[in-house]
């Protein structure tokens, strides 16, 4: 069998692994391990498994994801998101079409900056917005449907634990990145407004409400928490003060004394933040880890480069590899989470991409954009989950159609981002 | 049994969490007294690495103990009646793959005792490392033990 049959072979069994359960860190060691010993030996492949935990002593540059998780995390245990929702009220016309919902979306969209996380985003959006719009006689569906999908907002709005971890995994640098996804992601967030309006215009899914006059002074002094964090973190970035890891221990650090000073957090806040912190990070790493055997074993099978002799020899336009390497990204999200994968996909992926001429920052947002859309789709959106476990009441299939709609945001950027390559490069030329 | 996980996993938490309160204070410390003091704090970056290093593997361990690693959710709704089986299974492979971790860091752990290296700046013996590790992966298996008993596989 040739290495790059074998290595088909042994992604069979990663998926079947997955597909039974085991943890997917577990799967990828496993799978790694398999496909490793049977190229170059038991005894090799156990070496190899065994040093793996040392890539994490050398690892000052893998603190930056604890430490802007933990932002999250004390972010949410000291309700800022409530503060964050109340602003983007506050700056909705009066009687607007759907304006709890567009508030809905821009209350996600700066949460889920500074949480980083879509999930946690969902999560804790769900909580503040979707009671007021239910309240407002809003549509079970479309309420929901526009949390889920206002979750997936922030990932690309600095700072982004994702980011960092395509980062890290592609040897890129994360301000860069950082600063690349902005503009992608403040489009989203306006294709996201776009479809709430259009929605909102059938009758009965969303009455007009009346939220007072604009307030702008009072959005600013709800939003001014966030706003220093933001400043002080990633100003201090970009400005050269210091590391992208010192970025995000002094948005942590910020973050916590903030909540502090104000009294919005208690102590048992703290120690609930930390804890979430502490297991979503670690969840993360052991993910990482598992990735790193995969990627190793991978890298033993040659697999990347046949994939780019292969297409090179087809002689297929790079817009066509794209688009199959997108639409392989929308079948795997119905089988795997976003952070799995991307840390299995873009070692496999990444060289081909490369090879045709295209920059890996700007990679890693199309991959970050394709993946996040498989937290809203069946068979396993993790946004639509983690929305069902607080409000079971509401049905499964009438929560993916609410969320539905909103897809047309993701495909309407996926295409911006074909259409103009460039666009991620605007913003990384300004200001690094 | 899930008592016993609870109280396993709490001092495991309240060490990891203290070690991310520490790597996030050393680094501010030494933000801090580099621009205004013009006196970074010597070796921030071993300070953050064994931080690191506690706060993962004892987590990992943590994040075994409460169920909440990463997990695909497919054959629950296809077939729900294997899926028991199905569960037991997958319990099973993790105490393996776990136990099997934890008897290649013991490896690592006992060359790193005979080479008796230690950090530049703050001279950390490279066994503390090694032993959160282990420590990590043992409490894992434990963990993966106690839920293959429990019938706990979710």
């Amino acid at each position: 069998m040739s290495p790059a049959l074998w290595g088909l072979s042994v992604l069979g069994i990663l998926f079947v692994v997955v597909a039974l359960r085991l943890p997917i860190a577990l799967a990828l060691m496993l799978a790694g391990f398999i496909g490793y010993a049977g190229l170059d030996g038991v005894d090799r492949a156990l070496l190899v498994v065994g040093a793996l935990p040392g890539e994490m002593i050398r690892g000052y540059s893998f603190s930056v994801v604890p430490l802007f998780v933990l932002m999250g995390t004390v972010a949410a245990a000291s309700g800022m998101s409530r503060e964050l929702y109340d602003a983007a009220r506050s700056l909705a016309r009066p009687n607007a079409r759907g304006s709890l919902a567009s508030a809905t979306i821009g209350a996600c969209a700066m949460f889920g900056a500074i949480s980083g996380s879509s999930i946690a985003t969902a999560a804790t959006m769900t909580r503040v917005s979707v009671p007021q719009m239910r309240a407002a006689g809003y549509r079970d569906g479309f309420a929901a449907g526009t949390v889920a999908a206002g979750g997936t907002l922030g990932i690309l709005i600095p700072p982004s634990v994702i980011l960092v971890i395509y980062a890290l995994l592609a040897e890129q640098s994360v301000p860069e990145l950082f600063a690349a996804a902005l503009i992608p992601g403040l489009l989203l967030t306006a294709f996201a407004i776009l479809v709430v309006k259009v929605m909102a215009r059938r009758p009965g899914v969303a009455p007009p409400l009346d939220t007072g006059a604009r307030a702008p002074l009072k959005a600013l002094a709800s939003t001014w928490k966030l706003l220093t964090v933001f400043a002080l973190s990633i100003g201090g970035i970009y400005l050269g003060w210091f590391s992208p890891t010192e970025g995000a221990a002094v948005g942590a650090f910020s973050t916590l004394a903030l909540a502090v000073l104000t009294r919005t957090i208690t102590l048992s806040g703290i120690a609930t933040a930390l804890r979430e912190a502490v297991i979503t990070s670690a969840a993360l790493f052991f993910v990482f880890l598992g990735a790193l055997m995969f990627a190793r074993f991978i890298a033993l099978t040659r697999l990347p480069t046949t994939l780019t002799e292969i297409v090179g020899a087809a002689g297929l336009p790079a817009l066509t590899v794209i688009l199959i390497i997108i639409l392989a990204y929308i079948l795997l999200g119905c089988i795997l989470e976003t952070v799995s994968m991307i840390l299995i996909t873009v070692p496999v992926f990444l060289p081909l991409v490369v090879s045709l001429g295209y920059d890996p920052v700007w990679f890693g947002i199309l991959v970050v954009v394709v993946a996040e859309m498989g937290l809203i789709t069946p068979p396993i959106g993790m946004n639509i989950f983690v929305i069902r476990s607080q409000l079971p009441e509401i049905a499964l299939p009438t929560l993916f159609a609410g969320v539905a709609p909103y897809l047309l945001a993701h495909i309407a950027l996926i295409a911006v981002l074909l259409a103009l390559p460039g666009l991620t490069a605007i913003l990384p030329r300004l200001l690094l | 049994m899930a008592r016993l996980s609870r109280l396993l996993a709490a001092p495991l938490i309240a060490i990891a969490s203290v070690a991310l309160l520490v790597m996030m204070g050393a680094t501010v410390v030494d933000v801090i007294g580099r621009h205004l003091f013009g006196a970074p704090l010597q070796g921030v970056v071993e300070i953050v690495e064994i931080s690191m290093v506690a706060a993962t593997f004892l987590g990992i361990a943590a994040a075994s103990f409460a169920g909440a690693h990463i997990v695909v959710d497919l054959v629950d709704t296809a077939m729900p009646r294997a899926a028991a089986a199905i569960a037991a299974l997958a319990s099973a492979a993790s105490l393996l793959i776990f136990a099997a971790l934890a008897w290649l860091t013991t490896r690592e752990l006992l060359d790193a005792i005979d080479w008796g290296d230690t950090t530049v700046d703050l001279g950390i013996p490279h066994t503390a490392y090694w032993a959160f590790i282990l420590a990590g992966f043992a409490f894992g298996t434990v963990a993966a033990l106690l839920r293959l008993l429990s019938g706990a596989h979710r």
